[in-house]
């Protein structure tokens, strides 16, 4: 029995797959780390740089013995005569180069090595500034790193360096993917759940009174408190439920389509726009592809029975 | 050769499951605080240690409660100026749009994790300012938490209002 249910879980979880699903996943990745240099052009010193908003001296305390800090690349780089907001501004454009590379998929392993690399640098560089955007931007970078993502829509496979064909690797690691989702959504909501505002209600209303994050004049709110409430469950209720209506068929395009429309709504009401996005992102690249599949599936079937009705009245 | 291939093979196979299993798990650890349990067990504590190192490097296993269980109020803070003439003004935080502003959300969300942080990050934005203000002496830094009335104090009267949470002075003599 239990040999049986292993290989069951095997067969499901090693089953080759398409790399064509992980190569929109490279794409809308570095484009969205391209698109968030540019609304961060204005502040990179303050961000990235040793006298930010919280100076390097700080965050390289904070990080353990041993592993590499940008302060570290900066002391090599003054070798050559330049100064630390000199190298940090080149270490920021071989990112952005290798961005470019990895979105057109040229010697995909090795930019993917790199952006992951020297996005790893500039987390740490502005370790007191960063926020969940960052930690799913570095967990996406992560998973271009160990997945094949240059097997398809590539130059590599154009120049015939890789093979755009169904492999292992490419289903296994988008399984991985997809269970990891699953684990941050069912712990977030019910570390949700665990407090009491996110059952009265007074979640949502504080989220959208925080003057750090209002957007809309949204204080009608107090006068209905049911409606925040209800916004709340609702959130509970897709958080947890992600890991398990997300593997059916019939529910999984709806519970996409709901956890989509959250982020967004995360992005208009606090104005997060990139959190929103790269959720939107990460969940389409873990679950987009079968959802596809399924939304095919459904109008398939459709047609079929709308066809076979007017077979019948015929 | 082929005999060689195929244990290669086999072994390379093994090793991905295993580095796959212990992703996962250090992931559903973190996630279901398992890793705090283990962190307080003198037997366990190298693998709490190896989970804070993967953390560090990858960010996969971390606790992904955004705004839970609690959504904590925010913070303001001040910064002001003093010239060698004991003339003051403000120091702004350059700001150009809502990615910086939730940035600086999160920044003052670990200033308030411990008093240290207070000091050090006060220090940082005090230096800060010094820097791309040669002719200031001193700076003074003063940070307020934002009192979020509950909706049923809302309907009462009471509105949004800043809390004092923290002051120092910073000055070169």
């Amino acid at each position: 029995m239990i040999s049986r249910v292993y290989a069951r879980f095997r067969n499901w979880f090693e089953q080759p797959a398409s790399p064509v699903p992980l190569a929109w996943f490279r794409i809308a990745v570095t484009f969205f780390c391209l698109i968030r240099l540019v609304v961060l052009r204005h502040n990179l010193l303050d961000l990235y740089g040793q006298y930010g908003f919280v100076q390097w001296s700080i965050t390289r305390a904070n990080l353990y013995e041993g592993l590499p800090h940008l302060g570290n690349v900066v002391l090599m780089m003054e070798r050559l005569g330049l100064t630390a907001d000199q190298s940090v501004y080149i270490v920021l454009a071989v990112y952005a180069v290798a961005l470019l590379a990895l979105l057109v998929g040229f010697a995909s392993r090795w930019s993917a090595a790199l952006v992951w690399f020297i996005n790893f640098l500039l987390i740490h560089a502005a370790g007191g500034l960063v926020y969940g955007m960052d930690i799913f931007t570095h967990i996406a970078l992560f998973y271009c790193l160990i997945m094949p993502v240059g097997d398809a829509l590539s130059l590599d496979v154009r120049f015939g360096w890789r093979k755009n064909q169904p492999s292992v690797a490419a289903g296994v690691t988008r399984r991985v993917l997809q269970l990891h989702m699953c684990i941050v959504y069912f712990s977030s909501g019910l570390e949700k759940a665990a407090g009491i505002q996110w059952w009265n209600g007074e979640a949502i209303w504080r989220s959208v009174m925080l003057p750090s994050f209002a957007q809309f004049n949204l204080q009608w709110l107090a006068y209905v408190p049911w409606l925040p409430a209800m916004i709340c469950w609702s959130v509970l209720a897709l958080e947890t439920g992600y890991a398990f209506f997300v593997w059916v068929p019939r529910t999984r395009l709806l519970w996409l389509m709901m956890m989509v429309s959250m982020h967004l709504g995360i992005g208009l009401f606090l104005g997060m726009w990139l959190f929103a996005w790269i959720m939107v992102i990460m969940n389409l690249g873990a679950f987009g592809y079968e959802a596809v599949n399924d939304w095919a599936a459904w109008r398939s079937r459709r047609s079929r029975r709308s066809s076979k009705a007017v077979a019948a009245t015929a | 050769m082929e005999v060689e291939t195929s244990v290669a093979g086999s072994i390379k196979r093994k090793l991905a499951a295993f580095a796959i299993g212990m992703h996962l798990f250090f992931i559903a650890s973190v996630a279901s605080h398992l890793h705090n349990w283990m962190a307080k067990q003198p037997g366990l504590r190298i693998v709490a240690g190896l989970e804070d190192y993967y953390s560090a490097i990858t960010f996969t296993n971390r606790n992904f409660g955004f705004f839970a269980p609690d959504v904590t109020a925010d913070w303001n803070v001040q910064l002001t100026m003093v010239d060698r003439a004991g003339n003051t003004r403000p120091y702004l935080f350059d700001l150009p749009n809502r990615e910086m502003k939730v940035r600086v959300y999160s920044m003052t969300g670990h200033f308030a994790e411990s008093d240290t942080m207070n000091d050090l990050f006060a220090r940082s934005w005090a230096l800060k300012a010094i820097n791309e203000n040669p002719d200031v002496v001193e700076v003074r830094v003063e940070v307020t938490q934002n009192y979020i009335p509950s909706m049923r104090e809302y309907r009462q009267g009471r509105r949004i209002e800043p809390k004092f949470l923290y002051r120092t002075t910073f000055n070169l003599h």
